[in-house]
């Protein structure tokens, strides 16, 4: 099992409805992420498509 | 009670969606006989929103209509919101994790060189700008 990260944030999402951990344990920081990806994607499942994947890569060299 | 109890639903959107996407080389008839259903109407009636998907019938379902199954479960089980049983698994076990929100987790491990990134302000950001927001 992963181990969350010391620094994982405590402040949940609105939504706060436990995620299931699936073939994989995902840390509070991962299950954040996907929360936020729920709500920006409006109840759909947004694929990660190369474009997609392109601009976050894209993003998180630049922070 | 009304006709279609369901109709506003999510999951009864979503099916009549792929239901179309599927046309060009799938009936109707033939997603109903994959995903095991006694009668071809079911899934009319799921479409429509008079009926409400069984549990048991997510994974079937999920094949015939070549979708992800755990999107498809999340979908049914907030269509039965009052259903006691199905509240009880969503907190027992939480709401499924689909394919694709793994793969974004996967590259948002890559792209961060494995550091388990909390979800900042930036970050935020730049999820919303990836999808025009």
């Amino acid at each position: 099992m992963r181990t969350p990260s010391s620094t994982s944030i405590k402040e949940e999402p609105s939504c706060t409805r436990r995620l299931s951990v699936g073939p994989e344990d995902l840390t509070d920081n991962e299950v954040a992420w996907v929360e936020f990806l729920r709500m920006v994607g409006n109840g759909r499942d947004p694929r990660p498509t190369l474009r997609r994947v392109q601009l976050l890569r894209r993003l998180c060299r630049k922070s | 009670m009304p006709k279609k109890p369901y109709a506003d639903t999510r999951l009864a959107k979503y099916i009549e969606k792929r239901v179309m996407e599927l046309k060009p080389r799938k009936s109707q008839i033939e997603i109903a006989v994959e995903a095991g259903f006694v009668s071809v109407n079911m899934l009319s009636m799921l479409k429509g929103g008079s009926s409400k998907l069984p549990l048991d019938r997510v994974p079937s379902l999920a094949r015939a209509l070549e979708c992800d199954p755990a999107y498809l479960l999340r979908l049914t089980l907030e269509q039965v919101e009052g259903d006691t049983a199905a509240h009880a698994l969503v907190e027992i076990m939480g709401t499924p994790v689909t394919g694709n929100e793994l793969g974004w987790l996967q590259e948002i491990r890559e792209a961060s060189d494995h550091t388990d990134p909390r979800m900042t302000s930036r970050g935020r950001a730049a999820i919303r700008s990836i999808f025009g927001w």
